[in-house]
């Protein structure tokens, strides 16, 4: 795809202070949908990703939203690398919603870095190109013959230098290169990016400073607390105010009876907003309404039934057949072993620290937004929908969040808070409980799974067939009942490409609940089944799983994807490293076991490949004990080894929560769990040593959001078999099935 | 509603509020201290921890009529510019992810190192079981207390 929205774009031009300012387009992340291709003079107006002013100091804007994903010290370090200057002088700004400006600023799909990677180089090393050849100019001599290093210029041959603030105001006024050819800094001679640096807001965060979403303030707001129908699909039928008025600080009760449907069926829920002068009234107000709901039809279904007609299903070839490789059925029949097992994976909530809130400020027909968010464009497409404003007159600010996980991709309550905004007439921050949190999420589905293998006389895979039932994410559908085998089974899934015979098959289920991605998507949902699977194939035919898997795996060669290619070799190395730090085969004292899976995560034309060894102990009691986790990870070109290690550490420990924790349930259309008594989080003392061995490649640099995650419950679960030889094959993990 | 004097970060504040309302909301909606976070509201995750008198308590589930004399101090009175070696020891290790969880857990682990100077490492983690971090940071929260204890090794966890 071709085209002038597609390319990158520099342009250069004085700012008003006599400095350096320079724009660029983050890409891949295209355009939105609507949005016209064609250039206009103000859709690629400068934007102030690099600006220099006329004393050195440097200002670099973050343009992808900082979830703790560490994107706002990581991409602006990329910057400052091509730039050459001094990481101690270099000032960093998170930017606003822009889509005209920034592109695609989402903070998801674990995209932020590798898509980041060659525009930010370029970005650094044009404006490096254009100060160097300002020097060049001033001393008439040769560009060749110049360097530049901590923000200054030199020519080595006469020991002039000039500092890039005296250099900005002719630089400003030259024409910059071509972005696609500029000259970048070989990786061999990186001199910031690969060494540790932490994160640029660490102090803020450690005194209390930092801002989160819950912190903004603006004069005159008021808070909002919304009770929302307890059953999906709820409408309120009655209500009664009186009491909430009576509260002191509760100023205005409104019926929220509208479904706003967003472009992404991001609706908000039924239910009743009461609007005071701060939280605590709010949520004191709400406590004091009357309501009578109608439930309607969502009312009489639960998880249990979802189970019920899953099972059904399973029973049978599935609705779609997702991918078919040679003749499974032959190959089965034709199988020395057969083995064949169903697995359950939970309903998950997201609950990120900070609960879903939004500042919004209507007026004068334009909207002003303070919202944490991992999707800006979003939060802006949501308000405007929800307030018939222009998408114009929408104004985005990005906050830090309290965490995301996918949660906050979506932008309901950013909907929620400009509806209340334009009514109240004056800024409303919306404040969701935790108990809203956990009762209104976009859920991670859950799914059923039956897997039917077939081995031949020396315990090899020959047949695989992977049978899935479950609902389909179904937030970016158009219709809740439009089903999408895309979002829940990929073609590409493991162990596609490794055994002949193949078949992938899903089945829909209709499910009320709203559904939305979870870190790591279907990646970390199927991982589960089809890593302990394997293992179970494993121990059936006699064989050690690291073996099994080095034969399944084969030799290091090119893997052709439809979009890409990437080198096994790379999985095989992880695998390897991991298995051989954790000092797999060694003696485990008895209750105690060891358990490996691993997983290619792709994104983008990259591949992150990660491999877990999880070592657990069980009482007799069936309590787990995770006691130490190995893990290596192969993620391209690393920025800053301390994100790709806190990311595995954080990674490793969202796996292992979920899987001896984290379950939502639905019975008679509601959702039972409510805060974190009910829905626990992994605590500080169940937190296991982690060992994280980081391969150095020069491949460019992958995601690393979602990819430690989906290896997690698999290497834990076969851990645990090793342990007791009880397989689990539905988690979360329960004690009471590993009691003896 | 009623009329509350309390002592916060070495200032008398004074506020007019219902009985029953969390000190966790007079902070942060009455007098403008928005370090103490809300992540749950009973007491379960930490996020509103603060001391009372030197101990860690969970402001969301302190009542504001509860408090009375007592000294309360909140992430934004432990120090002045992050000096205090819990703060400094939390930026050494690099330890925050999103962060909304970490001032509370800053003032979990000052208070634990004000009690327990050298702590073993089962006490630091009886202590700190209650601050929950939905990130994962605990590898480096356990380094960073053990760095901020009395002859603390740093090692990383």
């Amino acid at each position: 795809m071709s085209g002038f929205d597609r390319r990158e774009f520099l342009k250069v031009a004085a700012s008003a202070g006599g400095g350096l300012v320079l724009g660029f387009y983050l890409p891949a992340c295209a355009r939105r949908p609507g949005v016209a291709g064609a250039a206009t003079a103000a859709a690629f107006e400068l934007n102030a990703f690099i600006e220099i002013d006329t004393a050195g100091s440097v200002r670099l804007t973050a343009p992808v939203p900082e979830i703790g994903q560490g994107v706002k010290t990581s991409l602006p370090r990329i910057l400052a690398e091509e730039l050459a200057v001094d990481w101690e002088r270099v000032r960093i700004e998170q930017a606003e919603g822009d889509a005209d400006r920034y592109g695609w600023q989402t903070a998801g799909g674990s995209l932020a870095t590798s898509l980041s990677w060659l525009p930010l180089r370029r970005a650094g090393a044009a404006a490096r190109t254009i100060l160097v050849r300002a020097a060049a100019e001033r001393w008439g001599v040769e560009v060749g013959e110049l360097t530049a290093a901590s923000g200054r210029v030199r020519h080595a041959a006469s020991g002039r230098e000039l500092g890039y603030g005296e250099l900005v105001a002719a630089a400003a006024r030259l024409e910059p290169p071509d972005p696609e050819t500029v000259e970048l800094t070989p990786p061999a001679e990186f001199r910031l990016l690969g060494r540790p640096v932490p994160g640029v807001d660490n102090r803020e965060l450690v005194t209390g400073a930092s801002r989160f979403g819950l912190d903004q303030r603006m004069p005159g707001m008021l808070t909002a607390s919304i009770e929302r129908s307890p059953v999906f699909g709820g409408r309120v039928r009655r209500f009664e105010a009186e009491a909430a008025l009576a509260v002191p600080g509760v100023l205005q009760v409104l019926a929220m009876d509208e479904s706003v449907i967003a472009e992404r069926f991001e609706r908000f829920d039924a239910g009743v907003a009461v609007l005071a002068e701060h939280t605590w009234a709010a949520f004191e107000g709400r406590r004091a309404l009357a309501i009578e709901w109608d439930d309607g039809p969502g009312s009489g279904f639960g998880s249990e039934e979802l189970r019920r007609r899953a099972r059904a299903r399973l029973a049978t070839r599935g609705d779609e057949i997702v991918r078919e490789d040679g003749d499974v059925e032959a190959a089965l029949a034709g199988a020395h072993q057969v083995l064949e097992a169903e697995y359950e994976v939970a309903m998950l909530a997201h609950a990120p620290l900070e609960p879903m809130n939004c500042l919004a400020d209507l007026r004068d027909g334009r909207c002003h937004v303070v919202a944490p968010t991992q999707s800006p464009d979003d939060v802006r497409s949501c308000v405007a929908r929800a307030t018939g404003l222009p998408e114009e007159a929408v104004r985005v600010e990005v906050s830090r969040s309290g965490g995301g996980f996918g949660r906050r991709l979506q932008g309901d309550y950013s909907a929620e808070a400009a509806w209340l905004s334009l009514r109240a007439g004056r800024p409303v921050q919306v404040v969701w409980s935790r108990e809203d949190d956990l009762r209104h999420d976009y859920y991670r589905t859950p799914s059923f799974h039956r897997l039917r293998a077939g081995l031949d006389a020396d315990g090899r895979l020959v047949a695989w067939r992977h049978r899935l039932a479950s609902p389909s994410r179904n937030v970016f559908r158009e219709r809740a009942d439009e089903p999408a085998a895309d979002t829940e089974l990929y073609p590409d899934e493991f162990p596609a490409l490794f055994v002949p015979a193949l078949r992938f098959e899903f089945s829909h289920l209709p499910f009320a609940p709203r559904l939305g991605p979870w870190r790591g998507i279907a990646h970390t949902s199927n991982a589960f089944p089809i890593g302990s699977f394997l293992d179970e194939l494993a121990w059936k035919a006699g064989r050690d799983p690291l073996e099994f898997h080095r034969e399944l795996l084969g030799e290091a060669r090119a893997i052709e994807l439809p979009r890409f290619r990437w080198d096994l070799g790379r999985l095989l190395a992880v695998l390897e490293r991991a298995a051989d730090a954790a000092g797999w085969g060694g003696p485990l004292p008895a209750g105690r076991g060891r358990g490996l899976a691993y997983y290619a995560y792709t994104q983008a034309r990259k591949v992150t490949c990660v491999a877990h060894v999880v070592e657990a102990a069980v009482d007799t009691e069936g309590r787990i004990r995770v006691e130490r986790v190995v893990s290596a990870v192969d993620c391209g070109i690393v920025v800053n080894p301390l994100g790709v290690e806190a990311q595995m550490q954080g990674g490793i420990l969202d796996g292992l929560s979920t899987a001896l924790h984290g379950e939502i349930t639905v019975e008679e259309g509601r959702v039972v769990q409510g805060n974190f008594d009910d829905y626990p989080l992994l605590a500080l003392d169940e937190a296991p040593s982690i060992e994280v061995h980081i391969l150095p490649t020069d491949n460019d640099p992958a995601g690393m959001g979602e990819p430690p995650i989906p290896p997690v419950a698999p290497a834990l679960g076969n851990a645990l078999f090793a342990a007791t030889g009880r397989r689990l094959r539905r988690l979360p993990f329960r004690s009471e099935d590993l009691a003896t | 509603m009623a009329t509350y004097t309390l002592h916060v970060n070495g200032e008398r504040r004074t506020v007019q509020a219902p009985a029953a309302m969390p000190l966790l909301w007079v902070l942060r909606d009455l007098l403008g201290l928005t370090g103490a976070k809300f992540g749950c509201g009973i007491g379960m995750c930490g996020a509103c921890t603060v001391h009372l008198d030197g101990q860690a308590a969970r402001a969301c589930v302190v009542a504001v009529s509860e408090v009375a004399d007592q000294r309360v101090t909140t992430i934004e009175g432990l120090s002045e510019g992050a000096t205090h070696r819990v703060q400094e020891a939390w930026m050494e290790h690099d330890v925050p992810q999103c962060g909304y969880c970490q001032p509370g857990q800053i003032m979990s682990a000052a208070a634990l190192l004000a009690a327990t100077p050298r702590p073993s490492d089962r006490e630091i983690r009886r202590a700190m079981a209650g601050n929950l971090c939905r990130c994962g940071t605990y590898p480096r929260i356990l380094a960073a207390i053990r760095r901020a204890a009395d002859g603390g090794s740093g090692k990383k966890a």
